[in-house]
């Protein structure tokens, strides 16, 4: 199953603002592809969406819509 | 009863939704702002505007060229001067019946509550991540709305932090939802990636209009959730924290 990833603020630096993996069925696996595909991604700080709520270790992604959030830090 | 509410609000009273009741909250209320700068100035002035019986405003940093294209409260002749000073005279004139207090210090661990406690909505205006979790940290032992704001680049966040969601009881705050940064891991301010000013207008501006909704108990503030701003595309994004 390939999902559609959108990234905001300095992940998108690394990743491109929208990108796409296969085989993600939770959370989990899909922090594993991130980091196999981003290894730099693992050094940074940011909340996991799905389907506009924030991600839990169970959560599953049936064609769900997927978000990385960092922090941002200027005003 | 008659009202003696101030004519200047008349246009805000006449509001379907808002009326005396929803204004009288606006007069009693006392609201922080920490940060004077890109999100403070336009939120500050709105909030005075408004008639937020008390603002204070705390600020430690003075006004330089490089602020003028997005502070708008300041003009070149401030150059030097403190800005929660010259943001507070300014407010003044804009509304002399509403109650404006300055503090030209930096938010530490060692004043923050002390400052803090005498408000009822704390809005977060600073430009970086070490104030953003002493300022949290507080609300969190003191029991203070957050109404975060911030800046990357062309996208902007805003949230309602630490404040108890009607429907589930629960709060969430800025630590739970990202943990603390490792050492050296210092994201960039405006300083270093750049901004245009007029996202700082509507970041801050949407701050100004969230605190209002919570005090004045209007419409769905952002409580426990996070909105995420694209302003070269106007894509919105709302992430439930809860």
């Amino acid at each position: 199953m390939e999902i559609t990833i959108r990234s905001y603020g300095s992940i998108a630096d690394i990743t491109g603002s929208s990108f796409s993996l296969i085989e993600v069925t939770n959370i989990e696996n899909l922090k594993e592809k991130l980091f196999e595909t981003y290894p730099e991604l693992e050094k940074k700080v940011f909340l996991i969406s799905v389907d506009k709520k924030i991600a839990t270790n169970e959560t599953i992604l049936p064609n769900s819509t997927v978000a990385l959030l960092p922090p941002f830090s200027g005003g | 009863m008659q009202s003696k509410i101030s004519g200047r609000y008349f246009r805000q009273l006449t509001l379907r939704g808002f009326g005396v009741a929803a204004q009288e909250k606006l007069l009693s209320s006392k609201v922080l702002v920490i940060g004077a700068g890109g999100l403070g100035c336009p939120m500050l002035q709105y909030l005075a505007a408004a008639g937020i019986g008390t603002i204070g405003i705390a600020d430690f940093d003075k006004v330089s060229l490089t602020n003028l294209h997005r502070q708008i409260l300041y003009t070149a002749n401030d150059i030097g001067a403190y800005k929660a000073e010259k943001a507070k005279n300014y407010l003044l004139n804009l509304n002399p019946e509403i109650n404006i207090v300055s503090y030209i210090e930096k938010i530490s661990s060692e004043n923050v509550n002390e400052i803090i406690s005498a408000y009822d909505v704390i809005i977060d205006a600073t430009d970086n991540l070490e104030a953003r979790y002493i300022i949290n940290d507080a609300c969190v032992v003191l029991n203070k709305p957050f109404v975060l704001g911030a800046i990357h680049e062309y996208q902007g966040q805003v949230a309602i932090l630490n404040y108890s969601d009607r429907e589930t009881n629960k709060t969430v705050n800025y630590r739970d939802i990202f943990p603390n940064l490792s050492a050296g891991s210092e994201l960039p301010n405006c300083e270093a990636n750049g901004v245009l000013g007029v996202l700082c207008g509507i970041i801050g501006t949407m701050q100004a209009n969230e605190a209002i909704k919570l005090i004045a108990g209007i419409g769905t503030p952002l409580i426990n959730k996070l909105l995420t701003y694209d302003s070269l595309t106007n894509e919105t994004l709302i992430v439930e924290l809860i």
